[in-house]
């Protein structure tokens, strides 16, 4: 029996204005991502997959198409009933951390709980970073971590409300070798744990290799790989 | 709406959330905030300041009202009472009167053999009945069973060291001195500063021989009733007042003086508001550049918090609070300045108001001038913050993602339209007349777009003609004031807005300080002596010839008053509202001669040097263009004169400008030689004496011998002026600093806008193997042409506000001092170039990499 699909784009298509010219980002594009699956999105520098990533995750709207996200046709809603899904049903992981630089890393991670406006966030929080390995690293600041540390306590935060898709936009791509492996291996044990999909863009060919399926985008186009 | 999304409905995060992340958020931004906090404070204590003072003033106005006065009801007069005037005050059925007849004259100091010209009051009766006669020793007065005793303004003591006992020659009476006069109800000691009081019992007024022909005088009956001036008494005043007027009589009530003090202090209090508003104005583009620097570097913290489910509306929550909060400890600060500045203004003041101010925190005020900083700060932080509402949360992944230019959101243009409501709100409020205030406003307006057309057009200029050939650090300076992203048309305006609006109010400050300002030059005569009586005119040339003096001007005057212009009676004209009443019921003093002088040139027709009354034809006179401008008139227009009982119909045949600072006998109308020479007169002699031992020498001499006499040492009329204008330019320049500060402040955070844009680009330039110092450089041509336009353009337009400031508002000539002038262009580019510099320190000494990072 194969599992509830989460995420599907339908025809999507997105294009920007450039000069007085229309220039078309993403080309009626179709894809199915099922629960607890790993994707990887690839394809070259400006062929389209941050786009495609922000589409997919109602953080931006198709110019056409339909995206429906766990149940919710993300084109059908206001910019703040998408945050509301993204706050209820999104993770992410970003290339640059992306962590609130005035908040430490305990109240970075709380920041998607307390939106929810629950009060008892502090001990998942603290659960959730002694997991990713920085039980005693919760009340720095952002700018006295490492990146690897700060990669951790983004996944951390990404994990937090326990969501239905999580999705990393280069999650390696600021990070060393070394340091890339276990954040990968954190990634992926905490995604398993969790049931949750994840969508990834990466260059990197061994991180794709890793995910169920691959999806590669070129001039906008996307085709299944494997 | 799908399913999920109904699902997570209802989750949204309190206010305790949204105070809580808006205090998180400032922890490393707490300097550029203090920085949008600093640029309120100087405007709200300017303000607040002002506004209490004035409650203050109100109040203290209200709580005097009567001892403004000093009693009910006054009468003044230049002639004494006639028997009608003496038969109508037996009617009004006061219950008290009082006495008080005043004289300019000369008195002798018998200790120090030293002479001054001084006010004399001859006082019988019970005022003042409200308020008190401040006296040192205290309480004391001027009963006539003392004797010739005198009471002496405190000045006066201290300059002649006079002590109690001492004696005063007044006229051909001698005074023992029995104390100082502090203050006397409804008299600043601004008012006593030319010719200081000096009260006698009016029981020896006789004795002083004082009221001759000739001698300065004036008559005033001050009245007390049973229940203060009874309305039905009023209404019959003001029923009489042409009347009185037509007699030389002018009367005051409780009512009219606290309305004429309180027209004054609001003129005084109106400029001084306009000042802490402009200091406000200047704030807010300080407040718009603090903001936009600070939610620079939070544009990513919003998109990420948008990413992890954060509203849009909830997300500007967090950072309107803060700016809220920010702008409430900025004017809360600012307002606690002002109270301190409050309690110290009424010292500043005091010289030009007749009464103690006590200091008293007036909350209404306080809070009016709060809010009105408070609403006015928060929609100038509101500029840059409307136009992240549309930030895309993409932002958190990809950097390029921006906002929608604010030129192009509705919201920024309401709140743009708000700032000039409630501008021309305040504008109107301060000044009282819509005329003024749409000047202000349009000006502000007009000095916006001519700053952003002179942005626009370097920007432009630069883009098309700026050569290949420049070295490279040139090349890249200029380039960096029209690449995508520039901030030039901002940054000119910010900086313009400020240099235009301190330069407009220096230049007013030094219009109106100039028009206080008389020269004291080598050739020009240092005594006057007037009142001198014909049979008197020879004796005092002999005196003055004798100590070596040198006669610059001798001029008869005659006194005159005006019975018909253009043939139409002087009674009936009062009623015409063209023509100013002044002019028509003055007693002129006007004299003859058979030649103009330096200082007073011919702006039309041709001055006749001599005439006769034999003729049949009116004699032609000279007339002042003050004059002209009052009465309306035009060469060869009749003027009829009652010279003394004598009717003498004359003629303009020209019109004089007079400069009136200069200090010599000036006069409004100008007979030709030939016609009042035998009319009864008094004559005026201006001399130039070398050495204060001299003038005193010969001072004394004179009033000595013609106790009539009187003498003005311009030396000392120069250092009083001198010493008031001292203290109005002050006043002036207290309020001019809170500009000027909040004016520096305002420069720091708009250069601070700019350095956003520069840092990428140097780290970038370094990288490739820029040096520093290339870096430096190309930002230096960068700032110097941003801060040379800039402060050249706001004053090239402050000439023209300041110009219509002066003609419209305080009615005065425009003085624009061109040294200062260019000196002002440089120091207002410098400092923009130093800010920008030292802003740029960090950036240019910080190593590629860890700059690149932190980007």
């Amino acid at each position: 029996m194969s599992s509830p699909i989460v995420l599907s784009l339908n025809n999507v298509s997105k294009s920007f204005p450039s000069g007085e010219r229309v220039l078309e980002v993403l080309k009626s594009s179709s894809f199915k991502a099922e629960s607890g699956q790993s994707i990887a999105i690839v394809g070259p520098s400006g062929s389209g997959k941050t786009t495609l990533l922000g589409i997919c995750a109602g953080l931006d709207t198709p110019t056409s198409g339909k995206v429906v996200l766990n149940g919710s046709t993300l084109n059908d809603l206001s910019e703040d009933e998408r945050a509301e899904i993204r706050n209820q049903q999104v993770g992410f992981v970003f290339q640059n951390f992306q962590l609130l630089p005035t908040l430490t890393a305990l109240e970075n991670v709380m920041v998607p709980l307390e939106l929810r406006g629950e009060t008892q966030a502090e001990d998942a929080a603290i659960e959730l970073l002694g997991k990713v390995g920085l039980a005693e690293r919760v009340h720095h600041y952002p700018v006295q971590l490492s990146g690897g540390e700060q990669q951790r306590v983004a996944i951390a935060r990404a994990f937090i409300n326990r969501p239905k898709v999580l999705f990393a936009d280069e999650p390696t791509g600021n990070l060393d070798s070394d340091t890339s492996h276990s954040i990968v291996d954190l990634l992926f044990d905490l995604n398993r744990d969790a049931g949750t999909t994840l969508i990834l863009v990466t260059h990197d060919r061994e991180l794709a290799r890793m995910t169920d399926q691959v999806l590669r985008i070129e001039n906008g186009v996307v085709t299944v790989e494997r | 709406m799908s399913s999920g999304a109904q699902q997570s409905r209802g989750t949204k995060p309190g206010l305790g959330w949204v105070l809580k992340m808006a205090w998180r958020d400032t922890r490393r931004s707490r300097g550029k905030l203090a920085l949008f906090a600093f640029s309120v404070i100087f405007g709200v204590a300017a303000l607040v300041a002002v506004n209490s003072l004035r409650s203050n003033l109100e109040a203290e106005v209200d709580r005097q009202s009567r001892a403004l006065l000093g009693s009910d009801l006054e009468f003044r007069s230049s002639d004494a009472f006639d028997e009608d005037m003496e038969a109508y005050f037996e009617t009004l059925g006061a219950v008290d009167e009082a006495i008080d007849t005043r004289l300019s004259t000369m008195a002798y100091f018998v200790k120090s053999d030293q002479t001054r010209l001084v006010s004399m009051r001859a006082m019988a009766g019970g005022f003042p009945w409200y308020g008190t006669m401040d006296t040192r020793p205290e309480n004391l007065t001027l009963d006539p069973s003392q004797g010739r005793v005198a009471l002496v303004e405190e000045s006066l003591m201290i300059q002649y060291d006079l002590e109690i006992g001492d004696a005063i020659k007044l006229g051909e009476a001698e005074f023992k001195v029995i104390g100082e006069l502090m203050r006397l109800p409804g008299e600043s000691s601004l008012g006593s500063s030319f010719s200081p009081r000096i009260l006698i019992p009016h029981a020896f007024l006789e004795e002083t021989d004082l009221l001759g022909f000739g001698s300065r005088k004036s008559f005033v009956k001050h009245f007390i009733f049973e229940n203060g001036v009874s309305p039905e008494l009023n209404r019959e005043l003001n029923e009489r007042e042409r009347e009185f007027r037509a007699n030389g009589v002018r009367f005051d009530t409780v009512e009219e003086q606290k309305r004429s003090i309180g027209n004054m202090l609001n003129e005084m209090t109106s400029y001084m508001s306009l000042v802490g508003f402009v200091a406000l104005l200047l704030g807010g583009v300080g407040i718009a550049g603090a903001v936009q620097v600070y939610l620079k570097e939070k544009s990513e913290s919003m998109a990420v918090l948008r990413c992890l489910g954060c509203s849009g509306s909830v997300s500007m929550q967090v950072f309107c609070i803060q700016i809220f909060i920010v702008g409430f400890v900025g004017c809360l600060l600012g307002s606690i300045v002002g109270v301190g500045v409050q309690a110290a203004l009424p010292q500043v003041l005091g010289v030009f108001v007749p009464f103690d101010v006590a200091f008293e925190i007036v909350w209404s005020s306080l809070a009016e001038a709060f809010l009105f900083a408070w609403v006015l700060t928060s929609l100038f932080a509101f500029l840059p913050l409307l136009p992240l509402r549309a930030l895309s949360p993409m932002r958190a992944i990809r950097s390029s993602m921006g906002v929608t230019p604010a030129r192009r959101d509705w919201l920024v243009w309401l709140a743009v339209a708000a700032i000039g409501g409630v501008t021309l709100l305040f504008s109107i409020l301060q000044t009282e007349r819509l005329r003024d205030a749409a000047g202000v406003f349009g000006g502000i307006v007009v000095a916006i777009l001519v700053l952003a057309i002179a942005g626009m057009a370097l920007r432009g200029a630069l883009r098309r003609l700026s050569p290949r050939s420049l070295p490279f650090v040139w090349r890249q300076g200029l380039s960096n004031l029209y690449r995508p992203n520039n901030r030039t048309v901002s940054l000119i305006v910010m900086i313009g807005m400020g240099a235009f609006l301190i330069y407009t109010l220096y230049l007013c400050e030094v219009s109106i300080l100039k028009r206080g300002e008389i020269n004291d030059q080598d050739d020009k005569p240092n005594t006057v002596f007037f009142d001198v009586q014909s049979d008197q005119v020879d004796v005092v040339k002999g005196l003055a010839d004798e100590l070596e003096t040198e006669l610059k001007f001798h001029d008869a005057m005659i006194t005159m008053r005006l019975t018909h212009v253009r043939e139409r009676p002087v009674s009936e004209l009062r009623r015409e509202r063209n023509l100013e009443r002044w002019a028509l019921g003055r007693e002129y003093r006007s004299t003859y001669r058979s030649e103009l002088r330096a200082h007073e040139p011919l702006l039309a027709g041709e001055f006749t040097p001599t005439a006769s009354l034999d003729s049949s034809d009116p004699i032609p006179v000279s007339v002042e263009e003050r004059i002209v401008e009052a009465l309306q008139l035009s060469l060869g227009d009749r003027l009829s004169w009652d010279v003394q009982g004598f009717p003498v119909e004359t003629v303009v045949t020209s019109i004089r400008k007079v400069d009136w600072r200069q200090m010599q006998p000036n006069f409004f109308v100008v007979f030709p030689s030939g016609v009042l020479e035998d009319a009864p007169a008094n004559h005026m002699l201006a001399i130039r004496a070398d050495g204060t031992d001299t003038i005193a020498a010969l001072q004394g001499a004179v009033v000595k011998q013609f106790p009539n006499v009187s003498a003005i040492n311009l030396t000392m009329v120069l250092e009083t002026l001198k010493d008031v204008f001292d203290k109005v330019g002050f006043v002036i320049r207290f309020m001019a600093s809170f500009t000027i500060l909040t004016g520096l402040i305002a420069l720091v955070s708009t250069v601070l806008t700019s350095r956003y844009q520069r840092m990428r680009e140097s780290v970038l330039l370094r990288s490739l193997g820029a040096s520093i110092g290339q870096t430096r450089r190309i930002m230096a041509v960068e700032y110097f042409l941003l801060g040379g336009l800039g402060s050249a353009t706001g004053i090239g337009l402050s000439l023209g506000g300041a110009w219509a400031m002066t003609q419209f508002v305080f009615e005065i000539d425009l003085y624009v001092p061109w040294g200062v002038t260019i000196g002002s262009i440089l120091v207002i580019g410098s400092l923009t170039l130093i800010t920008g510099m030292l802003n740029s320190l960090g950036i240019a000494s910080r190593s590629p990499i860890e700059a690149l990072r932190y980007e």
